[in-house]
């Protein structure tokens, strides 16, 4: 017994250090690598949005994988990450809504689609469907938007610009692993 | 890494993906060998050439072709050499593996 929840609290550290760690990598790739390219690729586009949004892609396989654990998984991460970049303190009340936000909208996303007959959720019974994933994404999305966009009170072309960013960032993310995965193969992994 | 049957189910999350954008690397007659492959592993884990040589499904492949595919699929690890062979006994392994 001891033995076992020895194995599951491991399995618990291993699955909160990997995510927090995928998330705080697409995080800084996105803000410190792919915004700066946006602003000078795109320079009239006046938006807080990021185009390529990679986090989105991280929370969205996190939650598709680890359901409401990802909130536990991904929390670590996002806090860390959201610290460093915007210096507030925890309890400004912004900064709080859109870390909370950030980590809870994938698994709500997926628990709601369920809940309306749409089970996307890794499961041994669900057949594989990427695309199903990505509608999530679509979802989670606009309800990140939507939540975001009242509590910061942002414009329409925010709006846009964090639902284009989290959908291109999601396939992006996707995008890599395939890549990744396909090199651990051809290396024998 | 997280637990082996995460992993294995992103890794058939990313296989669908590769399969619809028509990334999948394998040729028609490497995906031949590696159903044939697949479908006698069901029998029996190990897969003897002589018998994979015999499936309908390779019985037009020219010989150096389904070798070459053999070779290509235990290259990309799709199949791997049973325990103690260097040659003629293969074990299917599956791309959610």
């Amino acid at each position: 017994m001891a033995h076992f929840t020895s194995l599951k609290s491991n399995r618990w550290i291993l699955e909160i250090l990997a995510v927090s760690i995928a998330y705080a990598v697409a995080f800084f790739l996105t803000h410190y690598l792919f915004y700066p390219l946006q602003l000078k690729i795109v320079p009239e586009f006046e938006s807080l949005a990021n185009l390529l949004y990679l986090p989105h892609g991280v929370r969205v396989l996190a939650a598709w994988l680890l359901g409401w654990r990802s909130v536990f998984a991904l929390a670590p991460g996002a806090f860390i990450s959201q610290n460093l970049l915007f210096e507030q303190p925890i309890w400004d009340f912004k900064f709080f809504a859109v870390f909370l936000i950030g980590i809870v909208v994938a698994p709500l996303a997926f628990s709601l689609l369920k809940f309306a007959k749409f089970d996307a959720r890794a499961r041994e019974e669900n057949p594989p469907c990427w695309q199903c994933v990505m509608l999530v994404g679509v979802f989670a999305s606009l309800l990140n938007a939507l939540l975001a966009n009242l509590v910061l009170g942002t414009l329409t072309i925010d709006f846009l610009g964090y639902l284009v960013g989290d959908v291109f960032g999601l396939f992006f993310v996707v995008l890599i692993l395939v890549l990744v995965f396909r090199q651990m193969r051809a290396r024998g992994y | 890494m997280i637990e082996t049957s995460k992993i294995a189910q992103l890794r058939r999350l990313l296989h669908s993906m590769e399969e619809s954008l028509g990334l999948v690397e394998l040729s028609s007659t490497e995906r031949d060998v590696y159903y044939a492959a697949s479908e006698l592993s069901e029998q029996d884990r190990i897969v003897r050439s002589d018998d994979l040589q015999d499936h309908p499904l390779i019985n037009g492949v020219a010989k150096p072709t389904y070798f070459r595919a053999l070779k290509t699929l235990v290259k990309l690890g799709y199949l791997h050499h049973a325990a103690g062979t260097k040659t003629g006994k293969y074990v299917v392994d599956l791309p959610s593996e």
